[in-house]
């Protein structure tokens, strides 16, 4: 009875107790649902073309948004800048409770360019918050062009009109600047989307240059002063280069800059000037005479070769660098020629079915590859030529350009190298062709780098060498501990006998104690205590008294005789050493032969 | 027979028998080394032939490898390179490169084995740059994989016995003077070979070199998974080289190129030298 009250009890708590809970989230997704709001800002009204200003997409309420989805029209460029927030703490009453609320909104912000005049709309942006979208307000804006100034000109100078595809043309902008100028820019221009511009470098030392963008690429005008018209002007040009990727006609231009004027009455308006279009049309490169690897490369190269080693086994890997020279962008250069292309390689070499690697960083007018090569054939002699065909638009003919042979010694090797052995995930599409000329082994495609190992002599050999290991060897310890022992061992057995034989002992200390003296105070301390005399009493005279030679006797007795006579001798110091170290070893002499 | 005659008749028996058992673990080593590599090169066959059961020939040569350097003792450079080219066939680069660093250590001289250690180092995703202590330290061991560490020795046995046997004689049977003298410089010069010799075991062998075998080891500023946080924001790939410094329940804490320091499991990472020099 107790246990069924109990139950009943707990199912009327819990029940709804639950149902609140479960539905609480929902109560907050649904408040949190209601505040979520989506609004849109711009900075101008009106603004002039290749001006910018700002968007702006504010979303209230939301955790974590997204980045707001807007259909920007063609006419303008808009850059991202992105995301801000800000918190707002306020006091509020719910339900009759003081509360402290924050209020937090993202702020994504864009840079606007009007790229042509007329009113330009901004369709509403979307917002995807918890699976919802939210969607703000349009929002438009007038885009005028300034006034246009009469006495600016702006011009394109173009070399050809008919460019190839993928050819490199470089053009000039020259812009006659009327007046006093400032705040410029060319960001309203107009120029085909297949055409790739690059800054060309130009020699500017000693001019006035002027850095700005175009298309989002850095420049470098010069502006020198020059008579146009018949009065002195600024020449504002600059040089870039197109390259067009897509056949077709097209129209480059016109090239517009938007300017601030500054009058002779000290006021400053805006005005623009542009250029005529010009017409281009692009063609493709002709087929006859078009090699059979072309690969779309336009212009002049350069290409260097090196290889990583110059004697080889079969079968062991080698580093194949290329390096292509040529003008910038290079689009027709998209990879090294393929390797497998070429007859020359394919008969000689297995190459690594990954193709080439480019090395980065690129450089400007340089491409870097890599790849690895292994020699089939002990025959083999040199790495022959890299090619690539390349049309050359000057004189309107393909040309091969080639890299130095790289003389090779390949050495025979018994077995198949183990890197042969590798397979890569390419290795159901690229199979090995069979040669019948040479005497080939299948081969997959390989990874670079992995040698082979030894044979079993070669593995069974080189235990290494360790240091501490080796120090711990009693054998080099006694080799490291003998030669030291040997010398203590002589130089205990050459003391004793020098301790035990009394004139050889006396000799011994004679000496030792005379270095401690200088000049002819050392032979006198030597005579003194070989002679065993009072070193006062020591003479010119004693010396004649030692049993040495005629000659060493005489030199230290006229050593002797000079510094008793009061007069200080011209002889260096060492020489009285050297007289000393020659008495002392003709003392021991005569001791030992007495000895014998 | 008497009981001594019995004894001395064993002892010879014994002694004869010695070399004839070396000869014979000697000749299981090697058969086991030519079962081992003809395996592994069964296995290149059937991975050239595109075979699934390809890699699992590998990898049991491997493990014979493996066997034969745990059993035998077999530890030479060559040992060490076939087996990390097996395990770069099973594509298992944190074994590979353990197997390559570990022959390295033995010769860092064989250009073959050094090459094979780079292309393992390649597949590793983990690049570290390594600080400029560790740049400077591998400038001054740049003689490493050009002058043998045993004509490094030798040099050194000479430049240290010659000069000692010259003092003898100058002391024991009056040589010369300038014997003295070019002792003490021949002395002076063994320091040289000495020196770099030390250097190379402190920087290599004598630190506990570790390298991971295991992939996405997620890398933890302390010996706990729910206490402390990771420190990369990536985890660590196989084949990520460190050197260790303490290990504490069931942890290792790693050092790695970069002189950062972080802690992974034990059983993620093997050492390059299989003794640790400390636990």
């Amino acid at each position: 009875m107790i246990h069924a009250s109990t139950t009943r009890f707990w199912a009327w708590f819990c029940v709804p107790l639950v149902l609140l809970l479960l539905a609480a989230p929902l109560q907050a997704q649904g408040t949190e649902d209601d505040e979520i709001s989506v609004t849109t800002e711009i900075s101008r009204s009106s603004v002039y073309v290749g001006d910018e200003l700002t968007y702006q997409v504010v979303v209230r309420g939301a955790s974590n948004p997204q980045q707001p989805e807007v259909a920007f029209p063609d006419l303008l460029r808009a850059q991202f800048n992105g995301r801000s927030s800000q918190s707002y703490t306020s006091m509020r009453i719910i339900n009759g409770v003081r509360r402290s609320v924050t209020d937090r909104s993202f702020i994504f912000q864009f840079t606007l360019t009007p790229m042509g005049e007329g009113s330009i709309d901004i369709p509403a942006p979307s917002v995807e918050i918890n699976g919802q979208i939210y969607s703000g307000d349009p929002v438009s804006f007038e885009a005028l062009l300034p006034v246009r100034s009469d006495a600016d000109e702006m011009e394109i100078i173009v070399g050809r009109s008919t460019l190839y595809q993928n050819e490199t043309a470089e053009i000039e902008c020259v812009w006659w600047i009327g007046d006093q100028t400032s705040e410029f820019n060319f960001t309203s221009s107009a120029f085909p989307e297949s055409f790739k511009l690059t800054a060309v470098e130009q020699n500017t030392s000693g001019q006035y240059k002027v850095d700005f963008t175009l298309n989002g690429q850095p420049m470098t005008g010069v502006v020198p002063t020059q008579e146009h018209n018949g009065q002195q002007m600024s020449r504002f040009s600059f040089r870039i280069a197109i390259t067009p990727t897509e056949v077709g006609r097209f129209e480059l231009g016109p090239l517009r800059a938007i300017f601030t004027r500054h009058s002779g009455t000290g006021s400053r308006f805006r005005a623009y000037v542009e250029s005529e279009p010009v017409d281009i049309e692009v063609i493709q490169v002709p087929e006859q005479g078009r090699p059979a690897n072309y690969d779309g490369a336009i212009g002049q190269f350069q290409l260097t070769a090196r290889a990583s080693n110059s004697s080889v086994n079969v079968g062991d890997p080698i580093q194949l660098t290329l390096r292509i020279r040529g003008e910038e962008p290079m689009i027709g250069v998209s990879d090294a020629p393929d390797l497998l292309l070429d007859p020359a390689f394919l008969d000689q070499f297995k190459v690594d079915s990954e193709g080439w690697r480019e090395v980065s960083p690129r450089n400007r007018g340089m491409r870097l590859y890599e790849t690895t090569i292994r020699a089939l054939d002990d025959r083999v002699t040199q790495i022959p030529p890299i090619q690539l065909p390349s049309f050359n638009p000057d004189i309107g003919e393909y040309r091969i350009y080639r890299s130095e042979a790289i003389p090779l010694q390949v050495t025979a090797v018994r077995e198949v190298t183990l890197a042969d052995a590798l397979v890569s995930a390419s290795q159901d599409t690229i199979e090995s062709p069979r040669h019948r000329t040479i005497d080939r082994i299948e081969l997959t495609t390989a990874a670079p780098g992995l040698w082979a190992h030894g044979s079993r002599e070669e593995i069974l050999q080189s235990r290494g060498f360790n240091l501490a290991q080796t120090l711990t060897e009693p054998g080099w310890q006694a080799a490291l501990a003998v030669p030291p022992s040997l010398f203590l061992c002589a130089c205990a057995v050459v003391g004793i006998r020098r301790t035990r034989d009394e004139e050889l002992h006396r000799h011994s200390q004679a000496y030792r104690r005379a270095k401690r003296h200088s000049g002819t105070e050392a032979l006198r301390v030597f005579l003194s205590a070989v002679l065993d005399i009072d070193l006062d009493a020591v003479t010119a005279n004693d010396a004649l008294t030692l049993s040495i030679s005629d000659e060493l006797r005489a030199a230290v007795y006229q050593r002797l005789l000079v510094a008793e006579g009061g007069s200080r001798s011209n002889q260096p110091e060492h020489d009285v050493r050297d007289l000393l170290r020659a008495m002392h070893a003709a003392c021991l002499e005569r001791v030992r032969k007495g000895r014998s | 027979m008497k009981p001594i005659a019995r004894i001395l008749a064993i002892l010879f028996a014994l002694f004869l028998s010695c070399p004839a058992l070396a000869s014979e673990r000697a000749n299981a080593s090697t058969d086991a080394l030519d079962a081992a590599l003809a395996q592994l090169d069964t296995g290149i066959s059937m991975l050239e032939d595109r075979q699934p059961e390809a890699k699992l020939t590998i990898r049991q040569a491997a493990a014979d490898l493996e066997a034969l350097i745990d059993e035998q003792g077999l530890q030479t450079a060559g040992l060490y390179h076939a087996l990390g080219n097996a395990y770069m066939l099973t594509e298992d680069y944190g074994q590979a490169v353990l197997a390559y660093r570990r022959g390295e250590q033995i010769n860092p001289t064989d250009p073959r084995l050094r090459d094979s250690l780079r292309n393992a180092r390649e597949h590793v995703s983990i690049k570290v740059n390594p600080s400029t202590t560790h740049r400077i330290a591998q400038l001054l061991m740049i003689w490493r994989g050009f002058v043998p560490r045993d004509a490094l020795w030798s040099m050194f046995i000479v430049f240290f016995v010659v000069p000692w046997l010259m003092l003898t004689a100058r002391v024991a049977l009056g040589a010369p003077r300038w014997f003295r003298a070019a002792s003490f410089w021949l002395l002076a010069g063994s320091l040289i070979p000495l020196c770099a010799l030390g250097a190379e075991w402190a920087l290599h062998q004598g630190q506990d070199q570790v390298v991971l075998i295991q992939k996405d080891v997620t890398a933890r500023s302390g010996p706990d998974d729910s206490i402390y946080d990771p420190v990369y924001d990536e985890p660590l790939d196989a084949g990520t080289e460190a050197v260790a410094h303490e290990t504490r329940d069931g942890w290792v804490r790693l050092s790695l190129s970069d002189a950062s320091v972080c802690w992974v499991r034990l059983e993620s990472v093997a050492r390059v030298h299989p003794v640790p020099s400390h636990e």
